[in-house]
């Protein structure tokens, strides 16, 4: 059905195209215009849900003669992620019409854009479209970072810039790598890799590129201060969506289930663990609750890292993982974005006789996001435990570490809950589309994904209700619970030293390593700019004096035998008269 | 380039091709100043004419027919002129360009003075490239490369300011300098093996002359390259082109998309492939000097562009950076890095003229020529500034736009080759492009203005439509060239089939 392919990709573009046209003017009629295609841009996702809904009934899509030959085709990666994709855009599309964000359509357009990059990301079946759509989705997002063009966004904008230029070049070179092994197609790409003579390299530069964008520490510095600067329906589909295109990338070309990669494996595990844990500590000395929940979206996919790293340290556990990590990244998709959008939501509606319903919302996403019992959560962590119980790993004991996430994402959602819940929201307003779309994806992020893993990835187990397993998944939130009551309890007897008490982001600012950083690289572009200043004075004297050199040197000399020469031509003439005078007379003697 | 299953038939085509450009040229000179419509629809109908002829020659020439027209030129020597698949698309490229910029010119030099002059020798420069473009022996390109030099430069002085002149004697010092050391190699050559044909895989004598004296040889290659990096603004010979920014926007428009710096690398493809032929340049060990000539200039370029603050100076720069792609490209052995060059001929010209196109309309509509005035211009000029961005970002290698094809073609190749550092610098060359292009396009769209700068209110048109238009065009057409690269005429197909020899 290449019809509704091409109509998925087409519609978006042409609504975000009529959107930036409209969004310059400020008559009456030009925001009308604005209103009714921001309200309408929904429907623009409608093919692309039907695709993923259709899943392999729609067919590959196979277009030899655009770009450097495009196809896809929805596979049990692809499809579930789609899905997920198109309930968070279109979400996200919502709660831009209702916000009061400026510049709504730019806003609009930009998301739409970012969409068509994203769903191509998750459905690309060669790695040029893959490359294609990894682009069309990271450069547009600078605009959605940058939207609020305060110095906070500027700044979270040049860090999400650079490393995502960084990102870029490492997957086109790491990509171009595979292509040259023979891994054109996406199918083929990890056997060609494994086989590939320059192994080593293709996985580094995959494991770089496609880090930053999954967040991976050390390089998940852009999320904690990209998320706050950027509007909340912008930091759901990035949260939710676009860093689980890095996981995809990984996915897709990484040599999983070929061959044993110990050295790259137990880096990527370690790297992943470092960022699940380490994260508490900036996430809950902050002020901020976007910070929060940006610091928590760094630990759950430093979970999803821990599975693609033990898939790629042990290709026969390769299968569980991958699909694990598929589950993982749809529940936490569909959830953290619902809990960002909760932002949105909460300042418009948390007055009003929505209250309650939004409150219960907002603990059931908090909940699933964590990992209690009967939510999605519970399955995606379920399935990874399933998935990581064979194996052999033995620098840290995996199924008794990893648990502790749930502990952490905790932690990290009640300092986000607290900061979000005693702020005054805005005047309450009726039920409306953002309301709307928010609710499904709570249902999305909470039950959605226990159906779906039992529908479309039977190999995953789903968990039971016996007592084990319940008690399983709802200790480490406990944990977590208990562990907020006491530090609420004693920040409020004065228990704790005031900056740990109420911290606001002086302790450990959002971004921690990006910091030091960036003021490295502030110092290193001073000496470079010193550098070429020098470089250039240099060469400014050489050349005046080469200038002085040529002035003087050959020009005299020319000068003087041109002055000699014109002194001449009278005497030329003289000689000239002189010499036909005699002529005449000898000629005229006989 | 002659591949076989190829018929070669004399016709009176390329002639009537250099034609459509040198009767408007000689007729404009005539012209009286104020006889503007007489002077426009001459200089579009010639504009058209060579488009149309373009088009027509395009599917006959890439089913093998060739047209070539032949006539004594020195003794022993003929003038040839001959339509084959990589003339022609150099051919189709200026075509298409030299209408948009004829049309853009108009809009451009609405008030200006000497505009008889100017469009004369604006069409007499078209009829150099187009000469270059079908040259079918050496010798034929020398002559038509030097008309160039010459055509070229009252279009560099044209402002008559002190800077303009002086920037058009420096321009002048260089590219005479170079058609010396090209001359004088062309007649070497000439002298030892006779008349150089362009051949698909290199000229036959030339070959025998490498492998009787490759010491010469290699001199011979060295003084030719000498000759044609100028005009291609190979480091260190580059020093014209910032120097030539001078010039009208059209101008330097052209002269960076398609004329001069072009014609430059034009002719180092064609000295690498058809004159040498790319397995004797191997065998000679040239290449490998060329390829880090190249590199160098890559990085050099983007690294000087950063610290320019003009517009135009820093878009100069990163033409010096971006046409050495096209010679990264040849020197690279292999069909993938030598197709990822040939096609960035036309991609690197549909960019950067879209990006002189706004210089010159912010120039002329608000009169902002640095970069660090542009904070805010989004707003009052969306439409020019949303064909920078594209231009912009299709110059990093982003895709959906035209660049990130010739990237992808350029790094596979240089990784077929086996020269994985070649994909290292461009990895690097294009987080550079990133860092003096990114900072542009933020200013524009996310920038606040200077509370001293007054940007008037978007009411008025962003310019003239003359100007508009044409540049949207190119901006547009940046991306359906790659988004159609598979169909048959595509710049990729195109370029496929120029390196593939021939019938495609």
């Amino acid at each position: 059905m290449t019809w509704l392919w091409a109509a998925a990709a087409a519609l978006p573009v042409a609504w975000a195209v009529a959107l930036a046209g409209a969004a310059s003017g400020t008559g009456e009629r030009r925001r009308t215009l604005r209103r009714r295609l921001l309200r309408t841009s929904l429907l623009s996702l409608a093919p692309a849900l039907a695709l993923a809904v259709l899943g392999p009934a729609a067919g590959p899509l196979d277009l030899p003669w655009a770009f450097l030959g495009v196809t896809a085709e929805l596979d049990d990666v692809g499809r579930p992620l789609l899905l997920v994709a198109v309930v968070l855009y279109g979400a996200a599309l919502a709660a831009t019409a209702d916000s009061r964000t400026h510049r709504k359509a730019v806003l609009g357009a930009l998301l739409l854009v970012c969409f068509v990059g994203n769903a191509t990301v998750l459905v690309a079946a060669d790695a040029a479209t893959f490359y294609l759509g990894y682009a069309l989705m990271s450069i547009p997002a600078y605009g959605l970072v940058v939207h609020e063009r305060t110095d906070a966004a500027r700044r979270a904008g040049r860090a999400y810039l650079v490393l995502t230029l960084v990102s870029e070049m490492a997957v086109l070179a790491g990509v171009l790598l595979v292509v040259l092994a023979g891994g054109m197609r996406l199918a083929d790409a990890p056997a060609a890799v494994a086989g590939s003579p320059h192994l080593g390299v293709t996985v580094g530069l995959l494991l770089l590129g496609f880090g930053i964008k999954a967040g991976l520490a050390p390089l998940h510095v852009w999320l904690p201060v990209a998320h706050p600067a950027a509007p909340p329906p912008a930091s759901a589909v990035l949260s939710g969506a676009m860093i689980k295109a890095g996981l995809v990338g990984w996915l897709r070309f990484l040599p999983l289930g070929e061959v044993a990669l110990p050295g790259w494996g137990t880096l990527l595990v370690v790297l992943a663990l470092l960022g699940a844990f380490g994260v508490l500590v900036p996430g809950v000395l902050t002020a901020d609750p976007k910070v929060a929940l940006a610091y928590s979206s760094v630990s759950q996919m430093g979970f999803i890292g821990v599975l693609v790293g033990v898939a790629l340290l042990e290709p026969t556990l390769a299968e569980a993982c991958v699909l694990a990590a598929v589950v993982y990244a749809v529940h936490h998709g569909a959830a953290k974005g619902g809990l960002f959008l909760s932002v949105t939501v909460w300042r418009f509606h948390g007055r009003g006789r929505l209250r309650v319903p939004l409150l219960a919302g907002m603990a059931l996403l908090a909940l699933a996001v964590a990992g209690a019992p009967l939510g999605s959560g519970s399955v995606a962590k379920y399935a990874a435990k399933q998935a990581l119980e064979p194996s052999t790993f033995d620098v840290v004991d995996l199924v008794a570490t990893l648990p502790l996430v749930g502990t952490v994402s905790t932690l990290l959602l009640a300092r986000a809950a607290v900061r979000l819940l005693p702020s005054t929201p805005a005047d309450a307003w009726g039920v409306d589309a953002s309301v709307l779309t928010w609710a499904v994806l709570v249902v999305g992020g909470t039950v959605a994904t226990w159906a779906l893993a039992g529908l479309w990835a039977p190999v995953v187990a789903t968990p039971g209700l016996d007592p084990v397993t319940t008690w399983d998944a709802t200790w480490p939130v406990l944990l977590g619970l208990a562990l907020t009551a006491l530090a609420v309890a004693a920040s409020r007897r004065d228990l704790l030293p005031r900056a740990l008490a109420h911290p606001d982001g002086t302790l450990v600012p959002a971004g921690d390593v990006l910091v030091p950083a960036e003021r490295a690289a502030a110092a290193a572009l001073r000496v470079a700019d010193r550098a070429a200043r020098a470089t250039g004075r240099t060469r400014d004297r050489a050349a005046a004096r080469a200038r002085a050199v040529l002035a003087r040197a050959p020009v005299g000399p020319v000068d003087r035998l041109e002055d000699l020469l014109s002194a001449w031509v009278p005497a030329g003439a003289a000689v000239l008269v002189v010499a036909g005078l005699v002529g005449l007379v000898l000629g005229g003697a006989p | 380039m002659i591949g076989s299953g190829t018929e070669v038939q004399a016709s009176w085509i390329p002639p009537v091709i250099l034609l459509t450009s040198l009767v408007p040229a000689l007729v404009i000179f005539l012209l009286r100043e104020e006889q503007r419509r007489a002077r426009t629809v001459l200089n579009l109908a010639g504009a058209l004419a060579k488009v149309g002829l373009v088009a027509v020659l395009v599917p006959p020439v890439l089913a093998g027919q060739r047209f070539e027209w032949r006539v004594p030129f020195v003794p022993g020597t003929d003038l040839v002129l001959r339509v084959e698949p990589f003339a022609l698309y150099f051919l189709g490229l200026s075509a298409f360009l030299w209408l948009l910029t004829t049309i853009y010119a108009i809009g451009y030099l609405r008030e200006g003075r000497d505009r008889s002059r100017f469009f004369g020798f604006f069409s007499l420069c078209v009829v150099a490239t187009s000469g270059i473009a079908l040259s079918g022996n050496l010798v034929t390109f020398v002559v038509f490369y030097e008309l160039l030099t010459l055509a070229t430069y009252p279009l560099v002085a044209h402002e008559q300011t002190a800077a303009a002149l002086r920037g058009a004697r420096t321009y002048l010092a260089y590219t005479l300098a170079g058609g010396v050391a090209l001359l004088l190699g062309a007649v070497w050559l000439t002298a030892l093996v006779g008349p150089v044909e362009f051949a698909a895989s290199g000229s036959a004598a030339v070959g025998e002359l490498a492998e009787r004296d490759p010491a010469t040889a290699r001199l011979l290659f060295a003084l030719l390259l000498v000759g044609l990096a100028v005009k291609a603004a190979l480091v260190p010979l580059h020093g014209w082109l910032p120097r030539a920014m001078v010039a009208p926007a059209p101008v330097s428009a052209l002269l960076h998309a398609v004329a001069v710096v072009k014609a430059g690398v034009f002719g180092i493809v064609l000295l690498v492939d058809d004159v040498f032929g790319a397995e004797v340049a191997q065998r000679l060990g040239v290449l490998g000097p060329l390829t880090v000539l190249a590199c160098v200039t890559i990085l050099w370029g983007s690294v000087r562009a950063l610290r320019q603050d003009g517009l135009k100076a820093r878009l100069a720069y990163s033409t010096v950076s971006q046409v050495a792609y096209v010679t990264l490209g040849v020197a690279v052995a292999g069909a993938t890095a030598t197709t990822g060059g040939v096609v960035h001929i036309v991609h690197q010209g549909l960019m950067k003229i879209t990006l002189f196109f706004c210089a010159g309309l912010l120039a002329s509509t608000l009169g902002l020529t640095r970069v660090s005035e542009l904070s805010g211009v989004g707003r009052r000029m969306p439409l020019t500034c949303a064909a920078f961005t594209v231009g912009a970002l299709g110059m990093i290698g982003v895709p959906p736009v035209a660049g990130y094809v010739t990237k992808w073609y350029l790094g596979l190749g240089a990784l077929e080759a086996g020269a994985g550092w070649v994909l290292a610098v461009l990895v690097a060359s294009s987080l550079l492009n990133a860092a003096y292009f990114g900072p542009v396009v933020a200013r524009m769209w996310w920038g606040t203005p200077a509370p001293e700068q007054d940007l008037p209110r978007p009411r008025r048109a962003e310019g003239p439509w003359a100007m508009v238009g044409p540049t949207l065009v190119t901006a547009g057409a940046s991306v359906v060239v790659v988004l159609v690269a598979g169909l048959p005429f595509s710049p990729l197909a195109m370029a496929r089939a120029i390196v593939e020899g021939g019938a495609p």
